[in-house]
Order: C-alpha cells, then sequence, then structure tokens
C-alpha cells in the first residue's frame, strides 16, 4: 500500500482530461447540430433593404446568430447532462472529492465551449463558401475577419448557457419542481440583466466605440454572472449526500 | 418576444434535443469514434474552416463597403452640392458631377421639353440668361454618387439619353433599379443591433438633377402643349 500526495491542480487536470475523453461524443453532437444550424439557414439569417422606387438595394444577411442560438442550446443540454446523478457518480470512478470533481467538470465545460466556438466559426465558413460557390450567379458582399470582441462575446454567452445548464443539471438532484422553477428564474433574469442599455450618443465614432465598449462589457458580464451561478453550484453540490453504490 | 420567435425557439430546441438524443444512441453502438478520432476530426474540421475562410478572402468582391473616410469625403461632397442647390448658387455646382451636357441654339421663341414620366426620379432646374445676345440652351445632367447602405452603387445608375433638336428637349424615363445582394458577416446581430447597422443606415444618398440655362425670352412648354414658365 503507498499514500501518494495529490494536489487539487494534478487531481483536476487528471480528471479534465479522463472527462474529455469519456464524453468525446458531444463534440460530434455540437458539430453535427452545428451542421443542421447551417443547413436551415442556407437562406439568410436575415434581410433588410434600404431605398425607394428610383432604387432600391435588398440585402440577405449570413450571420452568426443561428450557430450561436443552436450552440448555445447544445451547450445548456450538454452540460446539465454532465450534471447529471449519473454522470456524477461516474466521477467517482477516478480518486475525487466533490470540490475537484466540479472543478473539473466546470473546466471540462469550458474547454467545450471553446471548442464550440472555433466550430461554429468553421461551420459558418464552410457553409458560407459552398453556398457562395453554389450561388455564382448571385451578387455577393463577404467580410471574412471576425472581430475579436465577436468572438470572445460569442465564447462569454456559451459560458453563461453552460453554467445555467450545470446549475440547473445540478438543482434537478434536488427537489425537481423547486428547483426548476427557481432555475428558468435565474435563466429569465439573467437575460434580463443581459439586455444591454442604450445611451445618448453624440457622434459616429463616440456611436463606435460605445458599441466595442458595450460589447465587452456584455462579455465581461456574463463571464461575471457565470462565475457567480458556478459558485453557488458548486456549494450546492458540495452539500449532496455522497451515494453508495 | 413574439410568437414567431417563441416558435423558432421551441423548433431550435427541439432539433437539437433529437440530434443529442440520436448521437447518444448511435454513438452508443457505433465503437469507431475513439477519443483519439474525434480529436482528429475537429483538429481537421477547423482547419477545413480556416481554409474556407482564406478561399473566402481571395475570392473577388462583388460589392465593396466603402470605407469610413472615403464615405465621408463623397459624404461631404454630396452635401456641399445640395448647399449650392438650396441657394440657387448653379453656378457653383460641382462640376465633376457632370454626366452629360448639351449646348443648342435656339431656332424659335418656344422650347418644348419632352420628358413627361410620372416617375422622372430626378429635379429639373430651369434658369433664365437675362443677356438678349445669347441664344443658347445650356442642358446639363448632373449626378451625386449614390449610396446606399455604405455601398458606392452609382455603376448600377442608368445614363441618360438626352437630345436637343428642332427646339425640342428630349431625355428617356430612367427605369428603376432594384439590387439584391448577400452579405456574409461573422457576426453576432441579435446581440448587437448597436455595431455598424444604423451608421448604414444614415449612409444612403444621392441626386440626380436636370439643368437647364434659357434665355429669358424663350416660352417653355411640356410635350402636351402646356405652358411651364
Amino acid at each position: 500500500m503507498s499514500l501518494n500526495d495529490v494536489s487539487i491542480m494534478q487531481n483536476v487536470k487528471k480528471q479534465v482530461r479522463w472527462k474529455l475523453s469519456s464524453y468525446s461524443s458531444v463534440f460530434l453532437t455540437i458539430i453535427v447540430v452545428q451542421i443542421i444550424a447551417s443547413l436551415l439557414f442556407l437562406n439568410g439569417t436575415g434581410q433588410m433593404s434600404s431605398g425607394n422606387d428610383e432604387l432600391r438595394v435588398e440585402i440577405r444577411s449570413y450571420s452568426l446568430d443561428s450557430m450561436l442560438m443552436f450552440s448555445m442550446i447544445t451547450v445548456f443540454i450538454i452540460s446539465s447532462m454532465l450534471a447529471s446523478k449519473h454522470m456524477m457518480e461516474e466521477n467517482f470512478s477516478i480518486v475525487t472529492t466533490r470540490l475537484t470533481a466540479s472543478i473539473s467538470t466546470i473546466v471540462a465545460q469550458l474547454i467545450i465551449c471553446v471548442i464550440t466556438t472555433c466550430t461554429a466559426l468553421s461551420s459558418f465558413y464552410i457553409f458560407t463558401l459552398i453556398m457562395r460557390l453554389n450561388n455564382s450567379e448571385e451578387q455577393f458582399l463577404v467580410q471574412t475577419a471576425v472581430e475579436v470582441e465577436t468572438l470572445f462575446l460569442f465564447f462569454s454567452l456559451l459560458v453563461v448557457l453552460s453554467a445555467a445548464g450545470f446549475f440547473v443539471g445540478s438543482f434537478l438532484q434536488m427537489n425537481r419542481w423547486i428547483i426548476a422553477i427557481i432555475g428558468v428564474g435565474v435563466i429569465i433574469g439573467l437575460f434580463i440583466y443581459l439586455v444591454p442599455s442604450y445611451e445618448t450618443i453624440s457622434s459616429q465614432d463616440e456611436e463606435a466605440i460605445a458599441a466595442n465598449t458595450r460589447v465587452w462589457l456584455t462579455s465581461l458580464k456574463c463571464l461575471g454572472i457565470s462565475a457567480v451561478i458556478y459558485a453557488v453550484t458548486i456549494y450546492i453540490r458540495n452539500q449532496q449526500e455522497v451515494s453508495r453504490r | 418576444m413574439n410568437t414567431i420567435l417563441w416558435i423558432s425557439f421551441i423548433t431550435t430546441v427541439c432539433i437539437v434535443v433529437v440530434v443529442i438524443w440520436l448521437a447518444r444512441k448511435l454513438l452508443a453502438n457505433v465503437k469507431i469514434w475513439t477519443p483519439k478520432r474525434v480529436g482528429v476530426f475537429i483538429t481537421a474540421y477547423i482547419v477545413a474552416g480556416v481554409t474556407a475562410m482564406i478561399v473566402l478572402a481571395t475570392m473577388e468582391q462583388d460589392v465593396v463597403i466603402l470605407a469610413e473616410e472615403e464615405l465621408n469625403t463623397i459624404s461631404e461632397g454630396a452635401h456641399a452640392f445640395r448647399e449650392a442647390l438650396n441657394k440657387a448658387a448653379y453656378n457653383e455646382l460641382d462640376e465633376q458631377y457632370i454626366k452629360q451636357s448639351l449646348v443648342y441654339e435656339m431656332q424659335g421663341d418656344t422650347l418644348t421639353l419632352d420628358i413627361v414620366s410620372e416617375e422622372k426620379f430626378y429635379d429639373i432646374i430651369i434658369e433664365r440668361n437675362r443677356d438678349p445676345e445669347v441664344r443658347e440652351v445650356v442642358v446639363k445632367y448632373y449626378e451625386t454618387p449614390h449610396v446606399r447602405l455604405g455601398m458606392d452603387v452609382s455603376s448600377y445608375m442608368e445614363q441618360p439619353i438626352m437630345q436637343l433638336e428642332n427646339d425640342i428637349f428630349y431625355m428617356k424615363p430612367f427605369g428603376n433599379v432594384e439590387i439584391k445582394y448577400n452579405q456574409i458577416n461573422p457576426t453576432i446581430q441579435i446581440a448587437d443591433h448597436l455595431v455598424a447597422n444604423e451608421s448604414f443606415q444614415r449612409d444612403s444618398f444621392g441626386m440626380r438633377i436636370l439643368y437647364l440655362n434659357v434665355p429669358a425670352d424663350v416660352h417653355i412648354i411640356n410635350s402636351s402643349g402646356i405652358y411651364i414658365r
């Protein structure tokens, strides 16, 4: 018999690796969902027009909106599944404590969010290229460069939904009805809180700066809220009884 | 949130739930997707995405959104042109916007304008020349750059066909122009209805002006014979 001192960091690292390889199929699921989202929105995610009878310009736009919506829902469901009783019991198949199990699940979720952001962008570019090649007679205005704040916002929104999924999944282990109501209430509250506020903006430059700042602020707000949800979820999971198998 | 958005949201949730459920069922029985292979597949997918982005970036653009500075220059020129029109300072109208011009020596004392059209899509300015020695009619067609949603669409504008003979001025009416295009932009529009679209909406301008300089004693009538001036 031997006793080894294993630090929390090492334990978490080991578990994250184990979790990601055990649940690697979630990445395939995410890609399949993103492909479906791309196929459903092949006709564009929005439309706008400008002009009068003399000259009318109609724009069919393709943005990351559909990809974001589908990815957020997928991440939410996957995160709540990762917090399920079955998954929690599986956590104890390797050396772990409740704390390290929760932290490693959160880290795994963050990695899932990063990869989801990357695959979402890939899906967007692959399908827009296919669409462009298929509709060579139509006119295109292509802006390929993605802004850092857009990527960060995409990731932050995924993290919020991931945290919310983890929270709901963990709470569902307790009194289901009360918990489901609290969970839904918290999520609705978060979305109301996340709606950006509008200020009076004088010039166009100020407007652009304010818009970028608001995007960054919204992202940071999302991450802040996610941190709070994760902390509450860890606390709740630590209060739960140890299951015997 | 309106009903359509709710329906779309619920449909999206249903699709995702079905896909996750199916994926779990299928992948539980199919053992080919080992973690290593999944890793390779994700890497390949991301590389394919990057390649697609590079290909898209190197493809020729059909329409170009004007840069801020370029847009400002065009906008300032158009504004100065409008100011000159408002002040009736026709000699200050910028000549770079002249697309066509005619000079014609009047034979009689009545000029007929055969430019009848319900939707002519341009303004007519008639200036009188008080110099009794001058019998010339000067016609100038001005067109400032047409910008819509931040794009210079002047090249789509139909150019006029003008004729001035036997004291009759004829100009073929313009047709409607409709431009449709697809904008591919990796942004999150639902989250930031704030960023670019508002400025695009503002950046829409463009004018067409038909200017006639006619001797003061010449009567101007339309093609139906109705006296105009």
